[in-house]
């Protein structure tokens, strides 16, 4: 992307859902064909001219749950032309109003199950506590929309289990808020991993580090449950689902796999303030291979921010940063170029001719882009979202599936698994042992 | 540290690979070739090669050939091996159709006794020391190339140290191998672009860092000044001679070395004045 586009790119978001459209073209283009694209299926029905398929038409869309996500939501689908928000709906009135002001010709709910009954909607996008994801995305599908609805998928395995069941059965489409599967550097670093670049994966660092105590303003003592949702088992499962979700669906895409079990603790270290989640968590997951991702979040050190780090036996790639390091030496720059062009299919000159080349005797290691250049990066500080992070991407596919009706594969598989690895860590520190990868929620997408 | 490493890009079946300190500079290899396995083969033939090159021709390694007749060979005659032999061979025949410009002595190549029949080498000088500086890497295009040739790759690119290319066909998605000359002096700044088919690409002058490494042998005295030389041809020694060679002489020598070496090679040649 050229650093046009990136300006460009703040300004409409049209734009940047066109860019990444473009990129999945080039995708099946460099591969001669869908031969890369079928590593990607969840792509397919997102490039340039099935959007012009679509032209003039717009899906219906209602929002339930108008907090912080939802109002993000809310601002990306004013700017999707072939999106139309036609309902609202919030059980906390202040955030209610607040979004009705943005679009006021959303009907407004306080019942969302009176909102489902309307015929004039076609999709809803759930972003509310995660003990509401169950019952409002089983009600949803129930009553014919198509659902997107927030990661993680559910506070507990049987309620993740019940939504893949009714997956399975449903003509509607479903997806879940795991946006780093439209997020191009981690389209391309992933596809870069998997073709070998870094050789080996050997092991694999995630990370989410914040300095904040995760709390919401409360108007009056009585809505603390309600506000901050987060920080109570009742209706969360705390930095796990809140955060890890993304990351460790990053590890299992990255190998193939799915781990076969957790150990590792947690704590309140700092944030002792009455809340019952964890702010400190340290989490080593196994795969079948011996490979693991070893997972941590702080939320009272920001120092080393957000990362995800894939290890492998040549080079590792820092997916969050779209950055790559080789272990011993990283190629020649016109010698990348002319890598990169091949892998292309394009030609041109390149910089390599000169008097005698010295090597550099710096021990410094310099990291090669992605993206060709620097990405924009996500802190990972935001509580609400990050821009450029495939968001915007995902909902405008989001809205593409619910006027034609395509499925994407993968999503929910995908949020399934990572949504029962969290849950799993989560009991790994209650009962401090190992936890298996329960046999009664294996499904036939996963291999270990 | 390990100073060599590979990757394979299976989608495109492209392999490099690299080794870093060879020669006192690094070599790239970008070649087209079926699958991994197959690229693992050739490029383990291809850095024996060049590592057998460096221990016969790098005067800085302690253990190579040519260190061990630059500390005996002005004792006594030195017997020198049947390549060895072949390059000095090469190279008087280079240092007499050059003017003696192109010499490998740094000094008198002349004092340089070539035995022909023990294939023995003696310096009839003391302070005599062989430089393959300006001539190794070519050789080792030459040799490399000979390997993939061989092993029927058709698409191959070559990089000693930007200063010595070599290629076999054309990049996958273009006519040619097209690199551009950069100007040591402004990095940002390209001197002229180059289009390689077939053939090798030597280039020849000072940069910043470097700006003391060319001699001239009549004058003993570091060449100076910004000019740089580049020499396309099929034959990547050949190269290097002429642009080494061509960064010394004066106009007069020029046109009387293009004639000695009109039955032997074609060439062509550009010259830039770096800023």
């Amino acid at each position: 992307m050229t650093k046009r586009n990136i300006m460009h790119n703040k300004n409409s978001n049209a734009e940047v859902d066109l860019s990444l459209r473009q990129f999945i073209k080039n995708l099946g283009y460099t591969a001669g064909g869908l031969a890369l694209l079928t590593t990607v299926p969840w792509l397919q029905s997102c490039t340039p001219e099935k959007l012009a398929e679509i032209k003039n038409q717009k899906a219906r869309v209602a929002i339930l749950g108008t907090g912080s996500r939802g109002t993000y939501h809310l601002h990306n689908l004013l700017k999707i032309p072939h999106a139309q928000i036609v309902a609202l709906c919030d059980n906390y009135q202040p955030n209610l109003n607040a979004a009705a002001a943005l679009c006021p010709t959303a009907k407004t709910y306080t019942n969302y199950h009176k909102m489902l009954e309307s015929k004039e909607i076609d999709a809803v996008i759930i972003s509310t506590p995660l003990n509401w994801h169950a019952p409002m995305v089983l009600d949803s599908l129930a009553a014919g929309k198509h659902v997107f609805c927030e990661k993680s998928m559910a506070l507990t395995m049987d309620e993740c289990k019940e939504i893949y069941d009714a997956y399975l059965k449903t003509d509607k489409v479903l997806y879940f808020g795991m946006q780093r599967l439209y997020d191009k550097k981690y389209i391309k670093a992933l596809q870069m991993i998997h073709s070998g670049v870094i050789g080996d994966v050997v092991g694999m660092r995630c990370h989410w580090f914040r300095n904040h105590d995760w709390r919401r303003p409360v108007p009056s003592p009585e809505l603390e449950r309600h506000i901050n949702w987060r920080l109570y088992w009742e209706s969360s499962a705390g930095l796990m689902t809140e955060l890890a979700t993304h990351q460790l669906e990053v590890s299992n895409w990255a190998m193939k796999s799915v781990p076969e079990s957790v150990m590792g603790m947690g704590d309140i270290v700092y944030w002792k303030d009455g809340r019952e989640v964890y702010d400190s968590i340290s989490l080593v997951y196994r795969y079948k291979n011996g490979v693991k991702t070893t997972y941590e979040t702080l939320i009272s050190n920001k120092f080393n921010g957000m990362g995800e780090q894939i290890l492998g036996h040549k080079g590792t790639m820092e997916l969050a940063k779209g950055e790559y390091f080789f272990e011993e030496a990283k190629p020649a720059p016109g010698i990348m170029q002319l890598i990169n062009q091949v892998e292309e299919k394009v030609f041109s000159t390149i910089p390599v001719a000169g008097p005698s080349w010295r090597p550099e005797v710096s021990g410094e290691k310099k990291p090669l882009y992605v993206m060709g250049e620097k990405s924009s990066v996500n802190s990972g500080l935001s509580m609400i979202g990050a821009e450029d992070d495939g968001s915007e991407e995902m909902l405008s596919a989001f809205c593409q599936a619910s006027i034609t009706g395509e499925k994407a594969p993968n999503i929910v598989e995908e949020c399934y698994c990572s949504t029962i690895l969290c849950l799993m860590g989560n009991e790994a520190i209650k009962q401090q042992r190992k936890i298996d990868f329960p046999e009664k929620y294996i499904i036939p997408y996963i291999k270990f | 540290m390990t100073t060599i490493y590979y990757n394979y890009y299976a989608s495109s079946s492209l392999f490099h690979g690299s080794i870093l300190n060879i020669m006192g500079t690094r070599l790239d290899l970008v070649m087209i070739v079926e699958n991994l396995a197959a690229g693992v083969r050739i490029w383990d033939g291809l850095v024996a090669e060049a590592k057998s090159l460096d221990e016969l021709l790098n005067r800085f390694s302690a253990n190579s050939e040519i260190t061990k007749i630059n500390h005996q060979a002005s004792q006594q005659p030195v017997a020198v091996s049947d390549e060895l032999w072949e390059i000095l061979i090469d190279c008087k025949l280079y240092h007499k159709l050059t003017l003696g410009l192109f010499d490998i002595s740094l000094r008198n190549f002349d004092k340089v006794e070539l035995h022909t029949e023990q294939k023995t080498v003696f310096f009839k000088n003391s302070d005599i020391n062989l430089d393959f500086g300006g001539f190794a890497k070519g050789y080792a295009i030459e040799k490399l190339k000979a390997r993939l040739l061989n092993e029927k790759i058709t698409q191959a690119f070559i990089n000693f140290g930007n200063s010595s290319i070599g290629c076999i066909g054309t990049h996958p998605y273009g006519e040619n191998w097209s690199v551009s000359v950069e100007n040591p002096f402004n990095p940002t700044q390209i001197l002229g672009e180059v289009f390689l088919k077939d053939n090798c690409l030597s280039v020849s002058g000072n940069t910043p860092a470097n700006s003391k490494h060319i001699i001239h042998p009549e004058t003993g005295k570091y060449v100076e000044g910004k000019k740089i030389t580049c020499i396309s041809t099929t034959n990547a020694a050949i190269a290097e001679v002429l642009s080494t060679t061509f960064l010394l002489t004066t106009s007069q020598e020029k046109s009387v070395i293009r004639e000695n070496f009109a039955n032997i090679a074609v060439y062509d040649e550009k010259e830039y004045y770096a800023q």
